[in-house]
């Protein structure tokens, strides 16, 4: 009788920290949920999460779990930020690569094309710009997974609701952008 | 208020509640929570545990109706004029809220967690369902006539879908997804009441933290997006530490307590016979699976389960041989446990101990893998600025013991109680072998962080 730790798991981690240290991109905790969130919604590979929406985006505490973990295993490094808004940016570390390695999701065509995609077209984005496309995503994805598929409207005028901060024309150009880019297929 | 009804609580005085609600909690399906304990088989351990729980959810609605009306209290400015709430909705949510809390456990199995492993997977997915989901399926199926059809109820128009829906976060429900985290969030009233009362009737003060405070200083804030979220105001973050060091201290010493894991153990296995036993209408291949949560029938059949119609079970002499052993308290027994926060050097020892023990390892606990006991451990803490506004930071930002906390999930070997000296012996040679307490691996590496 034999365990392993949940490589597939942490090795994700790993390799978006690794990504983002490449690219010299701060990511933060938020920014985590919405990749690895996004990673498992454009890929429909399960990464082993089970997100649900909240205010501030797509979010499942079990991901912040596994982060204490990957940092414990000198996975990852977070470090706290002095400037600006404060918070963390979760870098690469001692173990990082080891990590990536024993991750076998991490060898999945699906699974690196997509990290390609989402580190290109939102990398460089705000946590704010990342927390509205990725619940746009959200809802768009929960209704038809329901059943209950949304027109463009509805799906602006929902997020409107919960994010009254941001108007219904720039939800509409980000719900375009995500269209225009694939992340959206259009209703049928 | 001369037609509230009052209940009296162990944690809370007493707890009140409406006609309507009233009618919800008369309902069958609200009354099979008294037969479903807390925390399954904790009594083997913790004699006291034998709270269920029907006391829990009453808990948590009262308690999530006290951090809404602080928050209301506080914040009602920032409410209406940024995020569009006006009295009405207020007081409408707060009905809502006090149903969806009342509601969250309804679907929970017998015994608790321990019967989770044994829910039917998503059609065309990988993953299982939850008892939030059988929870929904509840509220939908069987609590709609309770919930909509009261005459309270012409002030409010409260559906039993919409119930569903914030127990469910479905997008649906909008602007309320705000209050979704005091049912499911970092400072949640579902932990606020189980912190105390799992304390409580267990005896321990590990669970015991400052809830007054927290509720006076609870508040609403922005994050860093502009995203409004429930915080804590500066002014309580000791109380907020209090919670978090709390959680941690029940999850080390109750939730993950070695012998509690194990009973979990047999009682999935109990319980999977059981339902093997039960579903001779099945294909053989797809029995010992509670059925899914998608049609009243099926709602109703797993309703049907509860701690004493396994009990009643077990005691019949149903159940195989995990039955036998917990009528016989012959549970396993752990003979090696990895630190709190196991290491892969860690793990790569307990494989090494499983090998040489061979056929004596009855089972292994990787606690790191539980999904349903997750040590998230931080919350928002929101600071006043200078210039008016404010920022969320969190928790772990000023707080160096919030910061330094690992999860928690050791990995544990388990072999059969006749084979336990046989165990240690074979064991005697190994470096660093130690039964239960993880003390001089910590203290060899170092501690962790």
């Amino acid at each position: 009788m034999r365990i392993s730790l949940p490589w597939n798991r942490l090795g994700i981690i790993a390799e978006i920290a690794s990504r983002f240290h490449d690219n010299d991109l701060r990511l933060g905790k938020t920014a985590l949920q919405k990749m690895v969130y996004m990673l498992q919604e454009v890929s429909g590979v399960n990464v082993g999460y089970e997100f649900s929406l909240y205010t501030y985006g797509p979010f499942d505490s079990q991901l912040l779990q596994d982060l204490d973990f990957v940092e414990t295993l000198k996975g990852v490094s977070v470090e706290t930020v002095s400037e600006g808004y404060g918070g963390v940016n979760i870098t690469v570390a001692d173990e990082t690569d080891d990590l990536r390695e024993r991750s076998e999701l991490l060898t999945n065509p699906r699974i690196r094309e997509t990290l390609d995609r989402i580190v290109t077209d939102f990398g460089q984005c705000s946590a704010k710009e990342l927390e509205l496309r990725s619940t746009i995503l959200f809802i768009v994805h929960d209704a038809r997974r329901r059943g209950e598929p949304l027109q463009e409207d509805q799906t602006v005028s929902l997020v409107h609701e919960i994010k009254p901060y941001f108007d219904g024309a720039t939800i509409a150009t980000a719900f375009d952008e995500l269209e225009t880019k694939g992340y959206i297929q259009p209703a049928v | 208020m001369s037609d509230m009804y009052e209940v009296r609580d162990p944690v809370h005085g007493f707890i009140e509640f409406t006609p309507w609600e009233r009618q919800v909690i008369n309902h069958l399906a609200f009354q099979r929570l008294r037969r479903i304990r807390q925390l399954s088989w904790t009594d083997m351990v913790y004699p006291g545990s034998m709270h269920t729980r029907f006391e829990h959810s009453l808990g948590v609605m009262h308690a999530a109706t006290m951090m809404y009306d602080h928050i209301v209290r506080r914040c009602r400015e920032f409410l209406e004029e940024a995020l569009g709430f006006n009295e009405h909705g207020i007081a409408r949510d707060r009905v809502l809220i006090r149903f969806a809390c009342l509601l969250h456990d309804i679907g929970h199995s017998p015994f608790s967690h321990a019967g989770e492993g044994l829910m039917a997977t998503k059609p065309g997915q990988s993953t299982t369902y939850k008892h939030e989901d059988y929870s929904v399926a509840a509220v939908k199926y069987l609590l709609k006539d309770a919930i909509e059809n009261n005459p309270m109820n012409e002030n409010y128009h409260i559906t039993a879908e919409e119930v569903a829906d914030f127990i469910d976060g479905n997008p649906k429900i909008g602007r309320r997804l705000l209050w979704r985290n005091l049912l499911s969030g970092q400072i949640d009233a579902d932990r606020a009441d189980y912190l105390l009362r799992d304390s409580h009737h267990i005896g321990v003060t590990y669970g015991h933290y400052d809830l007054n405070r927290l509720l006076v200083t609870m508040t609403v804030g922005r994050d860093d997006t502009g995203a409004p979220t429930i915080a804590v105001d500066e002014s309580g973050i000791h109380a907020a530490e209090g919670l978090i060091i709390a959680r941690y201290m029940m999850f080390s010493q109750v939730y993950f307590h070695h012998t509690r894991r194990i009973y979990d153990y047999h009682i999935g296995k109990v319980i999977n016979q059981l339902l093997i036993d039960s579903q001779t209408d099945l294909p053989e291949g797809e029995r010992g699976k509670f059925p899914p949560p998608d049609s009243q029938e099926n709602v109703e059949r797993y309703m049907n389960w509860n701690d004493w119609r396994v009990l009643g079970l077990i005691d019949g002499g149903k159940g195989g041989e995990h039955a036998g052993v917990i009528a016989q308290r012959a549970h396993l027994r752990c003979v090696y446990s990895t630190i709190e926060t196991p290491t892969e050097a860690d793990i790569d020892k307990v494989n090494a101990v499983s090998e040489r023990l061979g056929g004596m390892v009855q089972h292994i606990d990787a606690g790191y893998e539980t999904k349903m006991y997750k040590l998230d451990s931080d919350i928002p803490i929101k600071v006043s600025l200078k210039n008016g506004g404010h920022q969320l930071y969190p928790l772990s930002d000023f707080s160096t013991v919030v910061k330094n906390l690992n999860p928690i999930g050791s990995a544990r070997i388990y072999v059969k109680q006749e084979d336990k000296e046989a165990a240690k012996a074979a064991l005697a040679g190994l470096d660093d072998v130690h039964t239960n307490t993880s003390l001089r691996d910590t203290k060899e590496q170092g501690g962790n962080k």
